[in-house]
């Protein structure tokens, strides 16, 4: 599906959804003209920035003990920094994008902006919220404020720890699917998604739940990181293809079709959450290769390693759900609320597994 | 949240929001108008918000009002400037020191965030 503008209003500097007639006829959130009053509100026409500064508008980054920039993570689009909204006193997770934007000119930045507005307008849980995008035209820097979210990535969950249960599989799936679900009403694909973007939070454990892998659920609240980033960043709007601008996303866990200018939709994304419950379930990514090209042969030319799954002892009903979610075709892989309900018919598979396997030991002499 | 669950005083907050910002782009009109340059101020004030990459292009601006790119850049921070300084007046007027204003528009900013 094609990433398209919410109906509703809203400020084109942060997002908002404009409510009240005063700020729809301005046609921004008061909050941002708020802003400008503030004594160390930024002036357009001021240096620009080295490489790295501290400060890019209301948004300090945060320095550690050692007087280094915090930074929370690294990837292809850019450095993610812990940075406080100097206005509102909220601290952030800042990127600043690595990109060329100044040499691709006005419809490019548009264009940037335009998705951006529409992934700032997606507030859901299990969504880390995209406050504010902007690009510094003075050196065409583009960044972008969200929601900082305190925990750790899976990808590190999985380093740290080795491949996960499928019942916690299962659980952060349904997760990302209702997320996928909300972003998929709005026209928002994410097109990155990875283990890397999907953030762990503290959450406080049902004392009620005596299941197994209680302990990995207790803090299985799941939040999607970057939505909306990578599509913002598309040179062409239905494209993130070889040819135009370089790929922007991450192979390993993206879809056929993003290799090409092929349109990307919701079911891009559902085959990048199937490769990475795979990575989860397994530690490996389903297609390994070392380039974009090695990558794009094995997912057109090799079957997929089953056998990883089954070594990992996982049900052979996600094992089924996890082939229909890496099909090659995009029709051939299951929508949103197909996914949800199938992963809900494993996840009580492996319950009632679980109680039966429980009572028998019950009932076992001793 | 909708209007109808805000609370009596969140709905005065925020009314009190609008007016301030109300009289105060108000007052920059007028303001713009006396020196002439209401047309500038009607161009210009999409960059008023914090960061003019979500308002109309200078490449646009310039080629609708002939002037050049790096005048419409000045003409922009006196506008940001004056904007500034009208609305801390604004807000000023309504506290016991000029010290509390940035505490004050911080306060309004957190109670809309709020919302």
């Amino acid at each position: 599906m094609q990433a398209q503008a919410t109906s509703a209003a809203v400020c084109p500097e942060c997002g908002t959804r404009l409510e009240g007639g005063f700020s729809r006829n301005l046609g921004r959130c008061m909050i941002c003209l708020l802003r400008v009053g503030f004594d160390d509100a930024e002036e357009p026409n001021e240096a620009p920035l080295s490489s790295v500064a501290d400060r890019l508008g209301n948004y300090r980054i945060e320095r550690r003990d050692d007087g280094s920039l915090w930074e929370l993570g690294r990837g292809a689009m850019g450095v993610t920094y812990r940075a406080v909204d100097t206005s509102l006193r909220r601290a952030v997770a800042l990127k600043l994008i690595d990109s060329e934007w100044v040499k691709r000119g006005a419809e490019a930045r548009e264009r940037f902006m335009r998705e951006a507005r529409t992934a700032a307008s997606l507030r859901h849980p299990n969504v880390a919220t995209v406050y504010h995008f902007g690009i510094r035209e003075e050196n065409g820097q583009c960044f972008c404020a969200m929601e900082l979210v305190e925990g750790e990535t899976l990808e590190m969950r999985v380093r740290r720890t080795g491949p996960l249960d499928a019942l916690t599989t299962i659980d952060i799936a349904l997760q990302v699917s209702s997320a996928l679900a909300a972003a998929e009403k709005q026209g928002l694909v994410h097109r990155d998604l990875k283990p890397a973007n999907l953030m762990l939070v503290a959450a406080a454990p049902d004392a009620n739940d005596s299941s197994p892998g209680k302990a990995e659920k207790a803090d299985t609240v799941v939040k999607v990181i970057d939505f909306g980033v990578a599509k913002a960043l598309v040179e062409k709007p239905d494209a993130m293809g070889l040819t135009h601008g370089g790929f922007v996303g991450t192979p390993a866990f993206a879809s056929p079709e993003q290799f090409t200018d092929a349109r990307v939709g919701v079911r891009s994304d559902i085959y990048s959450l199937g490769a990475t419950l795979w990575y989860l379930l397994t530690g490996h990514r389903p297609f390994e290769g070392a380039t974009i090209e090695q990558i794009r042969a094995s997912q057109h030319s090799q079957a997929l390693p089953i056998e990883q799954l089954k070594a990992a002892r996982v049900p052979s009903r996600l094992v089924s759900l996890l082939v229909s979610m890496l099909a090659p075709e995009p029709a051939a892989r299951p929508d949103v609320r197909a996914l949800t309900s199938q992963l809900q018919d494993c996840r009580a598979q492996i319950l009632d597994r679980w109680k039966a396997a429980r009572s028998i030991a019950l009932w076992r002499p001793v | 949240m909708s209007l109808q669950t805000w609370s009596a005083e969140r709905v005065y907050e925020r009314e009190w929001a609008e007016t301030l910002l109300r009289q105060a782009l108000d007052r920059l009109a007028e303001e713009c108008a006396l020196a002439g340059k209401d047309e500038l101020f009607k161009q210009l004030n999409s960059h008023l918000s914090v960061s003019s990459e979500a308002a109309v292009p200078y490449e646009e601006m310039s080629l609708r009002l002939g002037r050049p790119i790096t005048t419409l850049r000045s003409d922009v921070a006196r506008l940001r400037s004056r904007y500034r300084a009208i609305l801390r007046e604004e807000v000023g007027g309504t506290v016991a020191e000029a010290s509390e204003v940035d505490a004050e528009l911080r306060h309004l900013c957190e109670v809309l965030a709020a919302d």
